[in-house]
C-alpha cells in the first residue's frame, strides 16, 4: 500500500497531522497501536497561545471549544488551559465566579473523588452541596457539576446547559468522544486509519525510510514518501525502557536519556521527574537522528519528543512538520 | 531478576490503565460484568495462585468480541486470558442448547435437507416459544434461514467443471453460513474471482472452523475439526492454490490466530496463506496483477460496519480501500461498536436483552447515515443488524459482484 505520508501513532498529534494533510489533498495513513492517551484526556488542551489552526481543525471535525481560561481538575483546582471542549467546566478567571456549587453523586460511581472536590471548593469559600441526580431539576446552585462518565453524559443530554461536566478519572469520556470525532472526520477526508496494529519492522535505505510493516498486515509493505513518528512517550510505547537503557523501538531513533539509570528518577516522588522529559533527537529541520545523523524523511512529533511538553506546543510543531510535506 | 515478560498472553504487560474497560460493550451496558481488566489480567494473577478464584459466572458474560485486545496499548491478550481460563477450568459441560447452537455444520446438514420445513418451523411463534421454554433460546430472536441447496452441491453441479480453465487458482473456505444459509455469497465470490482470472476450488474436506464450538466449551471437537481444515489447506496449497480465500471474518480470525493460541494446532506453514477475499483482491490490485471494470450505471449508498473480529484481524483497511474505488458508491464508515450478537451469545435467553442494548448504539448510527444497506464481513452481525434495523446487510464481495461489470472485467484480465 502506497501513501504520501504514513503517521505512526493515532493519538491527538497523529490525528491532527493526518487531518491537516488530508485537507491539503495528501494521501495519508495512520497506524495506531491500541487506544491512545486521549483516554486520559481532561476535556482541555494544555498550553499557551492557542494556535488558530488547531482550533480550526478541531472545529472542522465538529469539535466545539472555548479558548483560554481555566479548567476544574477532579481535585477542585483551577488550572490554566489553551482551550476546553464545550460542555465541560470552564472559568474565564483563575477564581471560580460561581458562589454555590452542587456536585452530583452518581450511584455506584467511584470515578470522581467527590470529597476532595468538596473540601477544595469549600476552602475557596464556596457553598458546596452534594446532590443525587433526582435533585438536579430543583437545585438552585449557580453551577451543577456532573462527572464526565457515561451516566454523567446521559444527564448532560437530558439537562443541557443546566449541568456542567467535570473531568473524572480515566478512562476519559471526553477523550473517547474526541478520538471518535477526529477519526470519523479523518476517514471522511479519505484517510486510512489502522486501529489496533503495531509497526514491527522498518526498512531504511540510504538514510531514507522506504517502508514499514505491521503485525497484522502480514507480508504487506506500507510505502510512503514521508513518515511522521507520533507514537507517544513511555505509556504508549513510543519510547521503551528496561534496566539498561531507553530506546525508540521502531527505527532506533536516538534518545536523549543518560546511560546512568540512577539519573532517570528523582527520589522525591512529587518532584519533576527527569524521565518525563526524555524524548527522541532531531536536527534543526526536524529530521529524526539515528546514530547521530538524520533520516531524511522521518519526522518525530508529539510526546515522543518529551512527555512533559504541552499539547499546543506539540500540535503546533506537528503542523510545522506537515507544512514541509506538502 | 526476571528482565523480560515470560507469561502467556502478555499478562505482565498490563499496566492497569483501564482503557479496555472503556471499550467493553458488556461492561458499558451491564452492572453484572466486572469487565475485561478485572476478569482478564487482574483475576489471572489470583487464578495462578489458587483456582478457587475462578469465577465462571462472571467470565461467561464476556462475549469474546476482543474489542479490549484491539484497544490495549500494550498488547495484552485480555480476551484470550478470559477464554483460556474458561477452557481450562470450566466446571460445566455444554448443554443441549450449546450443542445445537455450536454444531453449525451438523444442524446445517440436517436443516438444508428439509429447508422449507425448517425455515417454516423456526419462524413459527410456537417453535420459538418451545425453544425458549425448553432450551432457553430467546423467542424474540429471528433465526437464519436455511437454503434448499448447499453451496457445495451448487458448486459441484454448476461451477466446478469450468474452474480448471483459469491459469491461477485459489481454494475457497466457504464456512457453514455460505454452505447452509446463504450460498449466494459463495456464488458471488466465484463470479468475482473468475472475472479476475482466478479459478476457485473447494477444500478436499471442509469442517466448521469451530469458533462456535469454542465459544460453547467444546474445545476437543473444535481441535479435531481444525486439524482436518488445516490438513486440507496444506494439501490445497501444495496442489498449486495461490491462497486460501475466505468471506467470513470470524472464521478467518479463528483459523489464523486461535487455532494456534487456543487449540494448539500447528498451522504456521498455512496461516499466512489464509486471506479474506477482500484482502487477496486488494493486494492483486496494488501489485497491478488484475484490473477491475465497474458498471457505469451503479449507484448505491452504504455504510461500513467493522465487525469486532474484523477489527481484531486489523484488515478493514482492505475493505475500505476496495469500497472507496467503486464509482457511484457513497460510503459512510461507522464508528466501531459491537452489534451485540457475538455469534451464539445473543441467541441465549439470558443474554438477549443485553445483546440488543449493546447493539442499540450501532443501530442508531446506522439509521443516522440514511444508507440503503450495511456492508460487513460477519454473518452473525448480518443476522443481528437485519433483525434490528430495516436495512439489508451485504458482504463486500457481494457488493463487488454487484458493482463490477463482470464480463468486461473478465475481458480485461484475460
Amino acid at each position: 500500500m502506497k501513501f504520501d505520508t504514513i503517521i505512526i501513532g493515532g493519538g491527538l498529534t497523529g490525528l491532527v497531522s493526518g487531518l491537516w494533510l488530508q485537507q491539503q489533498g495528501k494521501r495519508t495513513c495512520i497506524v495506531s497501536f491500541g487506544q491512545t492517551l486521549l483516554h486520559f484526556f481532561s476535556g482541555s488542551l494544555s498550553g499557551e497561545n492557542p494556535d488558530g489552526e488547531v482550533a480550526t481543525l478541531l472545529a472542522d471535525a465538529g469539535v466545539k471549544t472555548t479558548a483560554g481560561g481555566y479548567r476544574l481538575t477532579p481535585l477542585g483546582e483551577l488550572c490554566p488551559v489553551a482551550f476546553t471542549l464545550d460542555g465541560y467546566y470552564h472559568s474565564a478567571d483563575s477564581i471560580m465566579k460561581e458562589q454555590s456549587v452542587a456536585i452530583v453523586r452518581l450511584p455506584k460511581y467511584l470515578g470522581l473523588p467527590i470529597e476532595f472536590l468538596v473540601d477544595s471548593l469549600a476552602s475557596q469559600g464556596k457553598q458546596v452541596s452534594v446532590i443525587a441526580p433526582e435533585a438536579i431539576a430543583t437545585t438552585k446552585a449557580d453551577v451543577i457539576l456532573v462527572p464526565a462518565c457515561k451516566a454523567g453524559n446521559d444527564l448532560k443530554q437530558q439537562f443541557g446547559a443546566k449541568v456542567t461536566l467535570v473531568a473524572a478519572m480515566p478512562p476519559s469520556i471526553p477523550g473517547q468522544n474526541l478520538h471518535a470525532q477526529l477519526v470519523k472526520r479523518y476517514q471522511q477526508l479519505g484517510g486510512t486509519f489502522i486501529q489496533g496494529d503495531k509497526v514491527v519492522k522498518s526498512s531504511v535505505e540510504g538514510r531514507r525510510v522506504a517502508y514499514v510493516e505491521t503485525e497484522k498486515l502480514t507480508d504487506e509493505r506500507l510505502v510512503a514518501d514521508n513518515f511522521i513518528l507520533a507514537a507517544g512517550s513511555f505509556q504508549s510505547e513510543g519510547l521503551q525502557s528496561n534496566y539498561d537503557h531507553v530506546w525508540e523501538p521502531v527505527f532506533g531513533v536516538d534518545v536523549d536519556a543518560p546511560a546512568d539509570r540512577t539519573q532517570w528518577t528523582d527520589l522525591d516522588f512529587f518532584a519533576d521527574q527527569p524521565y518525563q522529559h526524555y524524548g527522541v533527537c532531531r536536527d534543526a529541520q526536524g529530521h529524526a537522528l539515528v546514530g547521530g545523523s538524520p533520516i531524511s524523511n522521518l519526522y518525530p512529533a508529539g510526546h515522543i519528543l518529551g512527555g512533559a511538553r504541552t499539547d499546543i506546543e506539540n500540535l503546533n510543531e506537528a503542523l510545522e512538520v506537515c507544512r514541509k510535506l506538502v | 531478576m526476571q528482565k523480560v515478560s515470560i507469561s502467556p498472553n502478555e499478562l505482565e504487560q498490563c499496566l492497569k490503565c483501564s482503557i479496555c474497560t472503556a471499550v467493553c460493550p458488556v461492561m458499558n451496558n451491564s452492572d453484572e460484568y466486572p469487565g475485561p481488566k478485572q476478569c482478564g489480567p487482574d483475576a489471572e494473577r489470583y487464578r495462578m495462585k489458587d483456582i478457587a478464584y475462578f469465577d465462571e459466572a462472571a467470565l461467561k458474560k464476556c462475549l469474546n468480541c476482543k474489542r479490549c485486545e484491539t484497544a490495549c496499548p500494550h498488547g495484552v491478550k485480555i480476551a484470550e486470558l478470559i477464554q483460556a481460563a474458561r477452557r481450562d477450568h470450566s466446571q460445566h459441560g455444554p448443554g443441549l442448547r450449546e450443542m445445537a447452537l455450536a454444531n453449525t455444520d451438523v444442524m446445517g446438514s440436517m436443516a438444508t435437507l428439509v429447508a422449507p420445513l425448517a425455515n417454516f418451523g423456526t419462524s413459527l411463534g410456537v417453535t420459538k416459544w418451545v425453544l425458549d421454554k425448553t432450551v432457553k433460546i430467546d423467542h424474540r430472536r429471528t433465526f437464519p434461514k436455511y437454503a434448499g441447496t448447499k453451496f457445495e452441491t451448487w458448486f459441484r453441479r454448476n461451477a466446478e467443471a469450468q474452474q480448471s480453465q483459469y491459469k491461477h487458482q485459489v481454494t475457497y473456505f466457504h464456512g457453514c453460513y455460505v454452505n447452509y444459509n446463504f450460498p449466494q455469497l459463495g456464488k458471488d465470490l466465484v463470479s468475482v474471482m473468475n472475472a479476475l482470472g482466478y479459478g476457485v476450488q473447494l477444500l478436499e474436506k471442509e469442517k466448521c472452523c469451530g469458533v462456535a464450538l469454542m465459544a460453547n466449551g467444546m474445545y476437543k471437537q473444535a481441535k479435531k475439526q481444525g486439524e482436518v481444515n488445516i490438513d486440507s489447506m496444506r494439501k490445497a496449497l501444495k496442489g498449486g492454490a495461490e491462497a486460501i480465500v475466505t468471506t467470513s471474518s470470524s472464521c478467518t480470525l479463528n483459523m489464523r490466530d486461535e487455532y494456534e493460541s487456543m487449540l494448539g494446532i500447528d498451522q504456521k506453514d498455512v496461516r499466512d496463506s489464509i486471506h479474506l477475499g477482500v484482502r487477496f483482491i486488494c493486494r492483486l490490485l496494488d501489485e497491478g496483477k488484475v484490473k477491475l471494470v465497474w458498471r457505469k450505471d451503479f449507484k448505491k449508498h452504504v455504510c461500513y460496519h467493522t465487525a469486532c473480529h474484523m477489527a481484531r484481524l486489523g484488515w478493514n483497511v482492505y475493505t475500505i480501500s476496495l469500497l472507496r474505488r467503486i464509482p457511484g458508491l457513497e460510503l459512510d464508515i461507522l464508528e466501531q461498536n459491537c452489534c451485540g450478537i457475538s455469534g451464539t451469545y445473543g441467541f441465549k435467553k439470558e443474554n438477549y436483552d443485553l445483546s440488543q442494548k449493546i447493539g442499540s448504539r450501532l443501530f442508531d448510527d446506522i439509521s443516522a447515515t440514511g444508507a440503503e444497506a450495511v456492508v460487513t464481513e460477519c454473518e452473525t452481525c448480518k443476522w443481528q443488524i437485519e433483525m434490528s434495523t430495516p436495512l439489508p446487510v451485504i458482504n463486500p464481495i457481494s457488493l463487488l459482484a454487484e458493482a463490477l461489470d463482470l464480463e468486461a472485467t473478465a475481458q480485461a484480465n484475460r
